[in-house]
């Protein structure tokens, strides 16, 4: 299979990943999609990996899932507490941050 | 002679040598400034547990500095020499060392001895002439302030030492002139003071910047001391400069033209105020200080005609104001700047020696002169208009005699003390060539006799011009009282009297003689002699009999004016008339002349300065705080508080960034 299909499956991951972010509202989906976002790059890193023959770009996949692991236990973390503290995990919501 | 001459001017003058020590008497030096503080301290902070025995702290504590003082002089007088005696470092930066050493010479030892003698004597005055102060106690304690002031200024090794006595003796003086504050113009006179000395001690402090630079150090004495060195060190210029913003600090402090404007009003404060401060120590500071520092003023010859001729100057001019003066302790103030500017006169003849032996007289008799008018003013309820007295010799007969001592003292009348320090300033100011100032010195003092004999006249001789029993109304607000003249309590009368032997024999036994008495060459190891074209077509006998005639020409018209005639109609009896009359009375607008240049067109130019400070410099300033928050409410629009805001943000900024660098790749 052409490398080529790898990296267009990774963008279709990623972009959907991201217009996830920029449109949903809820938190919790917002949180899959950033997880969406690393595992297109995850994709990436590792066909190149393969391409190249080399171990750097696998390494670095163990890397990001294992960072990404961590950040979802914080993630879930506050996500929970936000959830109990407001009722609601709508992202527009709380805007304690608006001038 | 010349034999005389050579005697005050050769190379057989001695100098002295510069000795560290901590033994002996100057070993104990330190207690005499230190006494009166620790009296201030603790009379303020007892007094409402002492009541009025606080004034008996404050006493002990100026009688115990006298007594210190005594032993000093004495072994200085045993020993002469220039004693240092070190104590701590007051200040260390860089090059500039100040030490709080303590320094005594010869010039120290007679000031000290003035200084602390008067003063116990005024604090002993003070408990009768105070008595019933509502702030008696704190009287006390400001005047054992001003002691500790004039001692430090007296006693200080280097120039910043003496600085500091300097600034807090304007603090006291300024305290004290204002004592009675509840009345407005004794606190603008307490004001008018302050800031004239301010005037004064801005040009002082400059001086000391100056002397830094050149001497790299503000010690007198030692290796590169200013008073050490300045003969090899200072060019005539540089001498002309620094001497000129020393006497820029000396003017305001011994009240000569053009800031001796302070020193009359001054008089507003309680005559024992008047007669410490205003007559004996603190205007005296100034001529201390050009004497202090006379190796320095003798390098340049422009700067002791400039001397000369300020004190010869504010001499006549202040002796043709008191002549028209009522007020009978604005006579004495006026008085005492004419007297002060013969001291000018002499320092700036070179007469140095002579200058400070005119102070110790003058002190003498003028802070009795003050002490006399105080018991007379205590006797008749504060009453100040000596055409409103007459005939007081029969109801205070000590006041009378003693003041008899003082304004024959002042009159330089021989052999009474002002008679030999006078004239001493007049030969030696006529022997160095100053001819202008000389003849201003005799004039001045033909009217010195002629108004200090109209005071003396029209208070004590002649018919009373008031009633026994009569009504008064008294100045401080006290109410109304019976006027009842009695002679004074002896607390006011002993030290009346022992001031009143020290001016009548001070300068017979000082220095009677010219440059071979005792004072004269007691002094001569600590002043500078310059070189001056040397004038002997007068004699010294001469000159004397000359100054004789000037006291008793003044006396004999005074007495034709104020005695011989009658003066029951008060001031309408007075023999000098119409323009030059008003005009000494207005004290030639001198006041009217500052009250419009620095009063009103300085408040002027201050206003539109503060005009200035406010809306351009203040508006740049908060036109810059106003750019920024404009900015600050335009800017945080973008903080909209929607999450996703954010994210599409960063990512539009990452799509930017990344285009921009892949753009600089391709």
């Amino acid at each position: 299979m052409p490398i080529g299909y790898y990296f267009a499956i990774s963008a279709i991951m990623f972009c959907t990943g991201l217009v996830g972010v920029l449109v949903r509202r809820n938190v919790l989906v917002l949180f899959m999609c950033v997880e969406l976002m690393l595992n297109a790059v995850n994709l990436t890193l590792a066909a190149a990996a393969r391409m190249w023959g080399g171990a750097d770009g696998q390494v670095f996949v163990f890397f990001v899932i294992v960072v990404a692991a961590a950040e979802v236990v914080v993630g879930l973390a506050l996500i929970v507490n936000v959830f109990f503290r407001r009722g609601t995990l709508d992202l527009d919501a709380p805007q304690l941050l608006k001038w | 002679m010349t034999t005389l001459l050579l005697a005050a001017e050769g190379p057989a003058a001695a100098t002295n040598a510069l000795v560290e020590t901590t033994t002996g008497a100057v070993g104990v030096a330190w207690l005499i400034p230190v006494l009166p503080l620790l009296g201030f301290v603790a009379v303020l902070a007892l007094r409402k547990v002492l009541g009025e025995r606080a004034a008996w702290v404050a006493i002990g504590a100026a009688v115990g500095s006298f007594l210190v003082a005594v032993a000093v002089a004495l072994q200085v007088v045993g020993d002469p020499a220039t004693y240092l005696r070190p104590t701590f470092t007051w200040i260390a930066v860089g090059p500039l060392e100040v030490s709080f050493d303590l320094l005594v010479d010869q010039l120290t030892a007679v000031l000290l001895l003035v200084v602390t003698g008067v003063g116990a004597l005024v604090h002993v005055y003070s408990l009768g002439y105070m008595y019933g102060d509502e702030r008696y106690e704190r009287f006390f304690a400001y005047l054992n302030l001003f002691l500790f002031s004039m001692l430090v200024l007296v006693l200080g090794s280097n120039l910043l030492g003496l600085f500091l006595g300097w600034e807090l003796v304007g603090l006291s003086s300024y305290l004290l002139i204002g004592f009675w504050f509840e009345d407005m113009d004794n606190a603008v006179a307490a004001k008018k003071a302050f800031i004239t000395n301010r005037v004064g001690d801005v040009s002082f402090m400059v001086a000391m910047f100056y002397a830094f630079s050149i001497f790299g150090t503000l010690d007198f004495f030692g290796d590169a001391g200013i008073v050490t060195t300045a003969a090899e060190v200072l060019s005539s210029d540089q001498a002309l400069v620094l001497g000129l913003l020393l006497l820029g600090g000396a003017a305001a402090k011994s009240a000569q033209i053009p800031l001796y404007v302070w020193l009359p009003d001054a008089m507003a404060g309680p005559t024992p105020v008047s007669a410490l401060i205003h007559a004996a120590t603190m205007v005296t500071a100034g001529v201390y200080l050009t004497v202090r520092l006379s190796s320095v003023l003798v390098l340049s010859g422009e700067l002791l005609t400039i001397i000369a001729w300020i004190g010869a100057l504010t001499a006549l001019l202040a002796a043709l104001v008191a002549l028209r003066q009522d007020d009978f302790k604005k006579i004495l103030a006026y008085s005492t700047v004419s007297q002060l500017g013969y001291m000018f006169i002499a320092v700036g003849a070179g007469g140095f020696n002579e200058g400070i032996f005119h102070l110790v007289t003058h002190a003498f008799f003028k802070g009795l002169l003050f002490l006399a008018a105080g018991s007379v003013m205590h006797a008749f309820a504060n009453r100040t208009d000596i055409w409103r007295m007459g005939g007081v010799r029969a109801v205070m007969p000590i006041t009378f005699w003693t003041s008899f001592v003082a304004w024959l003292a002042i009159a330089g009348v021989p052999p009474f003390a002002g008679f030999f320090s006078k004239d001493q300033i007049l030969t030696i100011t006529y022997e160095h060539g100053f001819v202008g100032p000389w003849l201003i010195g005799l004039v001045t003092a033909a009217i010195t006799a002629f108004y200090m004999s109209r005071w003396f006249f029209l208070v004590f001789l002649g018919e009373p011009r008031w009633k026994d029993g009569e009504t008064v109304v008294d100045p401080h607000g006290h109410g109304e009282t019976r006027l009842h003249p009695h002679e004074s309590p002896r607390t006011m009368t002993i030290p009346l009297v022992v001031l009143a032997v020290l001016s009548a024999i001070g300068g017979l036994v000082l220095n009677p003689v010219h440059f071979t008495g005792p004072f004269y060459t007691f002094l001569d190891p600590v002043t500078a002699s310059g070189e001056f074209t040397e004038l002997t077509a007068l004699s010294e006998p001469v000159l004397i009999a000359l100054s004789v005639v000037a006291a008793v020409t003044g006396i004999a018209l005074a007495y034709l004016a104020y005695l011989r005639r009658d003066v029951s109609q008060g001031r309408m009896a007075e023999v000098i008339s119409g323009l030059p009359s008003d005009l000494l009375e207005r004290k030639f607008f001198v006041d009217e002349l500052y009250e419009t240049v620095f009063v009103r067109f300085g408040g002027w130019v201050a206003g539109r300065a503060a005009w200035f400070d406010r809306s351009v410099l203040d508006g740049l300033v908060n036109a810059s705080g106003a750019g920024s928050q404009a900015t600050g409410r335009l800017v945080r629009r973008s903080q909209s508080g929607l999450t996703r805001g954010y994210l599409a943000a960063m990512l539009t900024g990452t799509v930017a960034i990344v285009a921009v660098l892949l753009a600089q790749v391709v």
